[in-house]
């Protein structure tokens, strides 16, 4: 087995440096002496014998035709929602999205203190927020619509609209940090400063208070819904991640003590198919765990300079972990190599923020957004460039 | 909706031409008839009301569930009191029942069809999960309706109500079947019930309307089905109008571009329950002579034939003109040799079988099914050398498709087989190299679709996390260092035991005796328990 690894892995090593031959032998073709030298030396291998050939261009002409009859199998959630960002099979930009910048204000809700949780649901007809207040929120995305634009929404245009919020929930005593909705219960889970993680149904109208609590020992930063909807796993102000069972309010920990963050957990997030789970810390690491074990399998250390990170995200296909740092830097991370593949910079004050803030992509994963506090207003980057678009003012 | 939208329409149309306030109203009658139990209606209910100002248009509106049924019920209330407040008061709890009834109502209702998209052009059934989701909304809106949940015991409104439903659902779902089938077969029900309590007037309405649903499905997008045109037969067939059965199928046949066999299938056997064989026959010969059918009509003719007149020479024609006709379809010849095969006829069996096997029509592929049904059949009726016989040529044959050679083995297996149970045991047959190819029990049919694609099942399977994996975890607040590999908690009490713990009454409850437990031990270590009980010994 071994030997046949050993073999893979040359043979590896082998295309890559028939690639870079052609690489130079078309760069020299096509009239570029200089730059051919130049990588040359760059790769270490000035002293090949450059002739000019046009032979990358053929080779080209026919992957790509190859590479468009390979079906590239999707997963659930790119199947409901389309292919996200996959720098694999993408060189140029293609974004079919609006740039964030052009987004306007639909409606505005408001809570007694300052507002940090936010979460749709997997249907995007709801819309849940959290306050510092303890008060949950739940609103009805096409009647926030109809309030602010009438036109642009399909219901008949005489219908009597209803109140946007349909539901309030008033269970915990703290300030809400995380909202996620089930993928497919209409049941919201909630994470407090309280220390408590609070289920609610909210399919009856008279919901007010939470059907299951699961109390935990430290205040919940962060916690993320399994796709099944089964398990969540929490991320709270002690240094452990723990996996709860929902229906038994069983709690699970990674054995090892060594692969736990040594700091509070700023962020926890399962990729779409359940096998990862990323989790973010103020320590400066960022961890991949396997969804199965329970053990860590990457860790990204001093991601961000040293600094807590502030948050993570998966990419829809789950290939890629885009994570914010208290350094005001963006960066996208490759999984399978471990590397930081592209940084987004310029948002904010250059050095420590004051305030964490979430990245997050949009819809189509075209872009990529940060809130700006010198500024305060909305950052967008075109996600496969790193190009800075414009400003949202919040 | 769109129909609502439509009307609509003509009202402010006719507003703006007639001020004749007659023709209004009718207007508006007409409109409320057919849109009136609507959701959205409010605005038709308070143009009408305030046209109007009639005691009456209010009653009605306010025991409609709908959205802004709390502002016309003020309005009704401010009329009423502007009339005479006495009055109004007496309205007020005689009708507020009525009206919070309605109200709950039109809660329940905005829940049921959240999510209902009903803009949606009608397309024909693609299996998407958006659709199916659509779907199961609109079904489940649909089952809500049909539970009365007005809890009126007028069944006439309720009937009118899940009509309703259905007929917003056909504007977005006209492609599928089932939900024509089902709002006829509603239909009909209520008619039936409604003829059961005795409004006999009513019934003959809804009944008529439910052969109307029918027309309208097989005038629409699904003119091509044949569930629906069989329905709807079957459904007229149940009011005795036979002119209406015939007009049914004989438009169905007549369209150009479909397949007529399953239809002159059914036609025939309609009109035998309801005419008897005579038009069975008439109606066979207009199949033979279309050029469309296919093989199942001789073989469901003949066998009619069999079963009901008990004839078999009739039977035994219908199949030659059959097998003239169609002598290279295995399956035909199957289903000919099943029948004589029931009727034990031995001797037309096997000169059957010698027919069709030394004609030559038959590819040999599609032979083998009728060379194993022929070796069954000499092994239950014939001598073993005629058995031995029918084997070498089937093994002759068969060795011409390059299946079974060398496996003679294998093709004795076939001579000893009877259904399930087979001569040896499954290792054994494995190592012989048999395979069944025996096919003929069950045509399959490779149009219906089997099993889903992946991205139809609920849910792929997912990882989920292996907590045999983990540890379990206890978070505390004042840990104890050392008290749990992982710093930050303690080991749970296991799950019979925290549940055993909830059932128990908290530990300042417990004042019974104090045991000292070392003495106790040491009792329970010295005693000496006999071996068998002494107690018998005692009574006696």
């Amino acid at each position: 087995m071994k030997e046949e690894e050993k073999k893979v892995d040359e043979s590896k090593i082998k295309q890559r440096e028939l690639m870079y031959k052609l690489i130079i032998s078309q760069l020299v073709y096509d009239g570029h002496q200089k730059i051919a030298q130049d990588l040359a030396s760059e790769i270490g291998q000035e002293h090949l014998a450059i002739c000019p050939s046009d032979r990358l261009m053929k080779v080209t002409s026919v992957g790509l035709k190859e590479e468009h009859d390979i079906e590239r199998p999707l997963n659930k959630l790119e199947y409901t929602l389309g292919p996200g960002i996959d720098l694999e099979y993408e060189t140029e930009p293609q974004t079919s999205a609006a740039e964030p910048a052009l987004y306007e204000t639909a409606y505005v809700t408001s809570h007694k203190d300052k507002c940090r949780a936010g979460a749709f649901s997997p249907d995007g007809n709801l819309v849940a927020t959290g306050s510092v207040d303890a008060s949950i929120k739940i609103l009805d995305v096409d009647r926030m619509l109809a309030k602010s634009d009438p036109d642009a929404v399909e219901i008949h245009p005489d219908a009597v609209v209803g109140h946007p919020v349909i539901r309030t929930l008033y269970d915990h005593l703290d300030e809400i940090t995380i909202l996620e909705f089930h993928p497919r219960e209409q049941i919201l889970i909630s994470g407090s400063r309280d220390t408590n993680v609070k289920l609610f149904d909210f399919s009856k109208a008279s919901a007010r208070k939470s059907f299951k609590t699961i109390t935990d020992a430290e205040p919940v930063t962060s916690l993320s819904i399994h796709p099944t909807g089964d398990y969540i796993a929490v991320g709270t102000e002690g240094p452990i991640i723990r996996i709860y069972n929902i229906n038994t309010c069983q709690c699970y920990v990674c054995p090892y003590p060594k692969e736990h963050h040594t700091d509070s957990v700023t962020s926890v997030k399962f990729s779409s198919d359940a096998r990862l789970y990323a989790s973010s810390s103020k320590d400066g690491n960022i961890k991949v765990w396997d969804g199965v074990s329970g053990r860590c399998v990457q860790t990204f250390a001093n991601a961000h300079e040293g600094l807590p990170v502030a948050s993570v995200q998966f990419s829809r296909n789950g290939k890629y972990v885009l994570t914010a740092g208290m350094d005001s830097v963006l960066k996208l991370w490759e999984l399978t190599t471990g590397r930081c593949l592209i940084a987004y910079t310029g948002a904010g004050t250059i050095g420590r923020q004051e305030h964490s803030a979430h990245a997050m992509f949009n819809h189509t994963e075209d872009f990529v957004m940060f809130p700006d506090e010198a500024t305060t207003s909305l950052c967008s980057w075109d996600a496969r460039s790193a190009q800075r678009k414009n400003l949202l003012s919040l | 909706m769109h129909l609502s939208f439509t009307v609509y329409n003509i009202i402010v149309i006719r507003k703006s031409v007639y001020i004749n306030i007659e023709k209004l109203s009718q207007a508006y009658e007409f409109a409320i008839d057919k849109i009136g139990m609507d959701y959205n209606s409010y605005v038709l209910w308070n143009d009408y009301a305030n046209l109007l100002k009639s005691v009456e248009v209010y009653q009605r509106g306010v025991v409609t569930p709908m959205a802004n049924i709390e502002q016309l019920w003020k309005d009704y209330l401010d009329f009423e009191r502007s009339i005479n407040p006495i009055i109004a008061e007496k309205m007020n709890i005689e009708r507020g029942r009525d009206y919070m009834n309605a109200r709950r109502v039109g809660r329940e209702l905005e829940i049921e069809t959240r999510g209902l998209n009903r803009h949606l052009p009608s397309v024909p059934p693609s299996g998407l999960p958006e659709e199916l989701k659509q779907v199961e909304v609109w079904k489940r809106y649909i089952f809500w309706e049909k539970d009365n949940p007005l809890r009126t015991d007028d069944q006439t409104l309720v009937t009118k109500r899940v009509r309703f439903a259905y007929e917003q659902c056909l504007l977005c779902l006209s492609y599928h079947p089932d939900i024509w089938y089902e709002a006829a077969l509603y239909l009909q029900e209520s008619s039936n019930l409604l003829s059961e309590k005795g409004d006999v007037s009513a019934a003959k309405i809804f009944s008529e309307e439910a052969a109307q649903i029918y027309e309208r499905a097989i005038s629409g997008p699904l003119r091509k089905n044949q569930l629906l045109h069989f329905a709807y037969a079957d459904f007229e067939e149940s009011r005795l109008r036979y002119q209406e059965v015939h007009k049914i199928y004989q438009r169905y046949i007549e369209m150009e571009d479909i397949d007529p066999t399953l239809a002159y299938i059914q036609y025939m056997k309609f009109s035998r329950r309801a005419e008897g064989i005579k038009s069975t026959r008439e109606i066979f010969k207009k199949a033979r002579e279309d050029s469309r059918t296919k093989f199942h009509v001789f073989v469901a003719a003949a066998l009619m034939e069999y079963y009901c007149t008990k004839n078999k020479e009739i039977a035994f024609r219908i199949f030659e003109l059959g097998l003239k006709k169609f002598p290279n379809i295995s399956d035909y010849i199957m289903a000919y040799v099943d029948y004589l095969s029931h009727l034990n006829e031995d001797n037309n069996t096997r000169v059957l079988f010698e027919r069709v096997l030394t004609s030559g029509q038959l590819k040999n592929e599609d032979t083998v099914g009728l060379w194993n049904r022929f070796l069954e059949f000499e092994c239950n009726v014939g001598d073993l050398a005629s058995i031995v016989k029918v084997e070498k040529r089937r093994a002759f044959v068969l060795q011409k498709l390059q299946e079974f050679e060398g496996k003679d083995t294998a093709q004795l297996v076939d001579r000893y087989k009877f259904m399930d149970l087979y001569p040896c045991t499954p290792p054994e047959l494995k190592a012989i190299g048999y395979r069944d190819i025996s096919t003929h029990t069950m045509i399959m049919n490779p149009a219906i679709p089997r099993g889903l694609s992946i991205h139809d099942s609920q849910e792929p399977a997912y990882a989920k996390p292996d907590f045999s994996q983990m540890i379990p975890f206890k978070p505390k607040i004042k840990y104890v260092p050392g008290e749990h590999p992982i710093p930050g908690g303690a080991f749970p009490p296991p799950p019979a035991v925290s549940s055993l713990l909830s059932l128990l009454p908290p530990p300042k409850c417990f004042r019974g005796p104090f045991v000292k437990i070392d003495h106790i031990i040491d009792i329970f270590m010295k005693i000496n328990i006999p071996e068998q009980g002494t107690l018998t010994s005692n009574l006696f």
